[in-house]
């Protein structure tokens, strides 16, 4: 045990001094930034399930006037539904959700989207268009009704028109009956940044093992170590060390991550003070900023983040220890880069299914592969701020940690055989017969 | 006492069997020597002893009982395929492998201060290893296996890779380290260095010991009773009967020769004849060479 932890140390430490590492860690935060542009382009992403959406229309100007598209089918109830009877009762009335329109949806929670799943986020913005117009509508045949054809006052009539967003609030029904305001741009942001993250550790350190491992047999230094230590301790010390590589870098970004927002908060509060007059203050954090902030409490942020490092070390583990019986497997990176294809695939493929998650964050796809061990860390993630229900969580974590101990079982078997190989890229058929080949 | 006991080891790859029934003693505090051509099993064997691979049956003895784990921590092995962490400092590098085999921290300090000294490499402790020379690195690969004074040290080909200054040097240390009663095995098919160093030896072929026992006691063995010769050059050339003569050669008055004696003739006997008739000068032995020996019994058995 001891010497495992000697190996651990060497693995973490030459790791944690490399220039890469350094330069990811200061980047890391800028990246995140960047990725958080990434939500606008999946937006204009299309979904794939219709939703039915009942609408109670207490204003009834609104209600009847929402158009049917492909993805959402509007149902006018009458406008005096009580919406919390409604609430308890959306799949007996065949509804996914319902539109409650109490004032003119101009003001931050005039229109609120109740659902006991997160819809696609394109539902709440197809409707906040369609009120848009409607209130624009209205707006010009104001004008039009008291100004009688005089020009006075266009200025602020334009003015009024171009000021208008219709902002509909989505708000999540869970089981208990509490209900949390989330938002679905925020919801996809977090989701993004997530899963991405993940996808990024898993295909460096994963590749870092990799390399270290072919490292290790290219300067065949492997034979001097497997006569003190097991092979299956160099194993363990190896993907451990890369793991606790990994912390350090989440440790450090969020350190970093901390001071950038604390400085940047600090330096747009007092540009805020500076220039805006305290009315434009007052609105700025009465909409954008405190709708953000709202959304992210309604978020489970503590549940959100223990998943994360949970699924983050997870994915890793299981990875590593992958790419590691690769890299047993060939003499020189080049060729190590063609067997890592095999490993490559399902991270690819968890990416992709990630960003389809992300249109629909219930469907069957979407819960299989967040289950799924392979493809479970990255999808998992991409799903979680939408609300996931307990059983598939821990479903999802207790195959995940079972995988990981049977692929360590797995990979050290084909370790110990493959770190003394040399002269050839092995096969798969290979990998599987050193790991039926006894000690 | 038998230091090191290998009894009835077999070993299986696949379908190919690389030991077959091994049976080895090694005496304490000798150089024991075990030879064989590439693929013979050797690796296979040493493998075994630093208990990297497992035999299939048969059981390996250390110090009269049986192996276990923890006695790797006293053997110290110089592979054949070795090599170093390139990107790593010097110190650094040998402070790690010496506590992976087991040292403290401190006792690694004090002995890579006395090796580095001995060497007079101390200005390379910050170096990384990249960045020193193969026959430098080689001396390092050389403290690292003898560090943690192992009771036995097994070095496989250590003469294949080390160039001869290093060779020299590795040749000194080692008779140094048997001195201090270290057991040592040497795996090889460099048979000089096998005659100069070792006192028993194995030899392995095709997964089977087919030869072993004291270099001497095998030289005896394969001995062919041919006796070299030198005399003063005579006019008509020499012939005896019963005897066989071959490799004449004369320079400035003396011819060299080897004889060999047809019937059993003890050596005796062999002078008195032929001193009878020439002006003898000299006669001794002539003994075949391992190297003679190992050809002799390997090409035997693979033409087989």
């Amino acid at each position: 045990m001891n010497k495992t932890f000697l190996i651990i140390k060497r693995e973490y430490i030459t790791h944690v001094r490399t220039k890469a590492f350094i330069i990811l860690t200061l980047l890391g935060p800028i990246l995140t930034l960047l990725l958080m542009g990434i939500p606008a382009i999946i937006e204009m992403v299309g979904t794939t399930t219709s939703s039915n959406v009942g609408v109670i229309d207490r204003t009834e100007r609104y209600g009847d006037k929402l158009t049917n598209t492909d993805f959402v089918n509007f149902t006018t109830l009458d406008a005096q539904t009580n919406e919390d009877s409604l609430k308890q009762n959306l799949e007996a009335n065949n509804l996914d959700g319902f539109l409650l329109i109490s004032d003119t949806p101009t003001k931050q929670g005039n229109a609120k989207l109740y659902s006991s799943e997160a819809l696609p986020v394109d539902v709440s913005n197809h409707i906040e268009r369609d009120l848009r117009e409607m209130v624009r509508k209205e707006i010009v045949a104001d004008y039009t009704a008291s100004h009688a054809g005089a020009s006075e006052g266009l200025d602020s009539l334009l003015t009024n028109i171009n000021n208008v967003h219709a902002t509909v609030s989505t708000i999540n029904i869970s089981k208990e009956g509490d209900e949390n305001e989330t938002n679905s741009t925020v919801s996809i942001i977090v989701a993004v940044v997530t899963s991405m993250i993940i996808y990024i550790f898993l295909c460096i350190y994963g590749s870092m093992v990799m390399t270290g491992v072919i490292e290790e047999k290219n300067n065949r230094i492997m034979e001097v170590l497997v006569a003190s230590v097991k092979p299956r301790q160099l194993l363990i010390g190896k993907i451990f060390g890369i793991v606790g590589v990994a912390i350090t870098q989440v440790l450090c970004w969020l350190i970093l991550g901390g001071i950038i927002m604390n400085i940047g908060g600090q330096f747009l509060q007092s540009a805020a003070v500076g220039e805006l007059s305290a009315d434009a203050t007052a609105a700025v954090n009465d909409s954008t900023v405190s709708s953000v902030l709202n959304a992210l409490s309604g978020l489970n942020l503590i549940g959100i983040s223990a998943a994360f490092l949970f699924f983050s070390f997870g994915g890793i583990l299981l990875y590593a220890t992958l790419f590691a019986s690769v890299g047993s497997g060939v003499d020189n990176p080049g060729e190590g880069q063609q067997l890592s294809v095999f490993v490559m695939l399902p991270i690819i493929v968890a990416i992709y299914l990630a960003t389809a998650t992300f249109r629909d964050p219930n469907g069957a796809l979407a819960i299989w592969s967040s289950i799924i061990p392979f493809t479970s860390p990255i999808v998992m993630m991409a799903r979680l701020p939408f609300g996931v229900p307990a059983w598939q969580i821990i479903l999802s974590c207790i195959l995940l940690i079972a995988t990981i101990i049977l692929f360590i079982w797995i990979a050290a078997r084909i370790y110990r055989v493959g770190i003394l190989m040399y002269g050839k890229t092995a096969s798969l058929k290979e990998l599987w017969r050193w790991f039926k080949q006894s000690n | 006492m038998k230091y090191l006991q290998a009894i009835d080891v077999n070993k299986t790859y696949g379908s190919k069997k690389v030991l077959n029934n091994l049976n080895i003693e090694v005496e304490e505090g000798s150089i024991y020597g075990l030879l064989g051509p590439n693929g013979a099993g050797k690796t296979t064997f040493i493998r075994i002893i630093n208990r990297i691979t497992l035999p299939d049956s048969g059981t390996v003895m250390l110090g009269g009982r049986p192996m276990v784990d923890a006695d790797v921590e006293h053997i110290g092995y110089l592979p054949e395929e070795r090599g170093l962490y390139r990107k790593m400092k010097v110190g650094e590098q040998a402070l790690y492998l010496a506590q992976l085999k087991g040292m403290s921290r401190h006792d690694a300090l004090v002995k890579l201060k006395y090796w580095f000294e001995k060497f007079d490499i101390m200005s390379w402790w910050d170096k990384k290893v990249g960045e020193l020379s193969k026959g430098m690195q080689q001396k390092i690969q050389f403290i690292v296996t003898v560090l943690h004074e192992p009771k036995l040290l097994i070095f496989d080909e250590p003469f294949s890779g080390f160039d001869p200054v290093n060779a020299n040097l590795l040749k000194n240390e080692i008779a140094e380290l048997r001195q201090k009663g270290a057991t040592i095995i040497f795996s090889t098919h460099n048979m000089e260095s096998v005659e100069e160093l070792c006192n028993d030896i194995t030899l392995i072929n095709n997964s089977h010991a087919v030869l072993s026992g004291s270099v001497a006691d095998i030289k005896q063995q394969f001995k062919q009773n041919k006796f070299a010769i030198k005399y003063r050059a005579t006019e008509t050339p020499f012939s005896m009967d019963g005897i066989k003569i071959s490799d004449v050669k004369t320079e400035n008055n003396y011819t060299d020769a080897v004889v060999e004696a047809i019937n059993e003739t003890s050596p005796a006997e062999l002078i008195r004849r032929i001193a009878a008739n020439i002006e003898l000068v000299q006669f001794h032995e002539i003994l075949p060479s391992i190297n003679d020996i190992f050809i002799q019994l390997v090409s035997k058995s693979n033409n087989q």
